[in-house]
């Protein structure tokens, strides 16, 4: 007969400290591991000694209660684990296009692969610590505030290198 | 009379400091977050490059490129580093503004000028 508790513990404690770095249930994980474990081993006493279908019926219901918790024990670790699963999903790197190519306008051709790329590595911290949204919202921000700075430092060297070409031209 | 000397604007001091704070670190998004911790406020990367560059052309700065990463989107890094005319310049705007704040109590010159 499938035991259904057979050799839970070790999975049980692998699962519950790969999704939860709690101590405050760590003590009660324990103790329902070990009722999981004494009920393992009653199960595998009665597989060795060839039990009957109804003294499995017995086992299991003398210790309901442990295996209804550990029902709900194991909907959280799913819960957990789905939630850890979605925390750890990289984040989407792509700088909003509209914005990056907005920025690319006013910026000189030196200026397009570090100002561009500063950007990007702050989007991905901010993505990861506020999310995608807040990023990009700051992003535009960040293209919007910085537009009038560089057309203006661009203005004031354009206008100085003509001065000085038309100096030189006349000298 | 000594040479006359080129004193740095608010922003440009804020910056230079922020280069030299940072050290080795010094590029255009952690210089542009350095600026923003000190001023409590968000600052356009911007405003930052302008003046990295004003303060390059000026020698009071060096840069170079430096490496990329993938989180940058295989786009290389601007460097900076504080030359000693850089230093000087902080030092003689922050001289003149000890000379002028000196012996001046701005609590009480509020309070008196505007109550």
């Amino acid at each position: 007969m499938n035991w259904p508790v057979r050799n839970q513990k070790p999975k049980v404690i692998k699962l519950f400290s790969a999704v939860c770095d709690l101590d405050r249930y760590a003590t009660e994980m324990e103790m329902l591991a070990t009722c999981l474990q004494s009920i393992d081993e009653q199960a595998q006493l009665l597989n060795e000694l060839g039990g009957s279908p109804s003294e499995y019926e017995q086992l299991r219901i003398r210790h309901a209660s442990v295996l209804r918790k550990l029902r709900h024990v194991e909907i959280m670790i799913s819960l957990a684990s789905q939630r850890l699963s979605e925390a750890k999903a990289p984040v989407n790197t792509t700088t909003p296009q509209l914005g990056e190519r907005l920025l690319l306008l006013v910026l000189t051709k030196e200026e397009r692969v570090n100002i561009p790329g500063d950007l990007a590595e702050e989007y991905v911290e901010i993505a990861e610590k506020h999310g995608k949204r807040f990023a990009k919202m700051w992003y535009y921000k960040q293209v919007a505030a910085s537009a009038w700075p560089l057309i203006r430092k661009a203005l004031r060297w354009g206008m100085l290198a003509s001065i000085a070409e038309w100096i030189r031209r006349a000298v | 009379m000594s040479e006359p000397k080129d004193y740095l604007g608010h922003f440009e001091e804020i910056v230079l400091l922020a280069v030299l704070r940072l050290g080795e670190n010094a590029y255009g998004a952690k210089i542009r977050q350095t600026v923003a911790e000190a001023k409590e406020r968000d600052v356009s990367i911007g405003a930052i490059y302008a003046t990295l560059d004003r303060l390059e052309r000026k020698g009071y700065l060096k840069s170079w490129q430096g490496e990329a990463t993938p989180e940058r989107g295989g786009r290389a890094k601007r460097y900076f580093r504080a030359e000693g005319a850089g230093v000087q310049a902080l030092n003689e705007t922050n001289a003149a503004r000890n000379r002028l704040a000196n012996g001046l109590d701005f609590g009480l010159a509020c309070a008196g000028g505007i109550l």
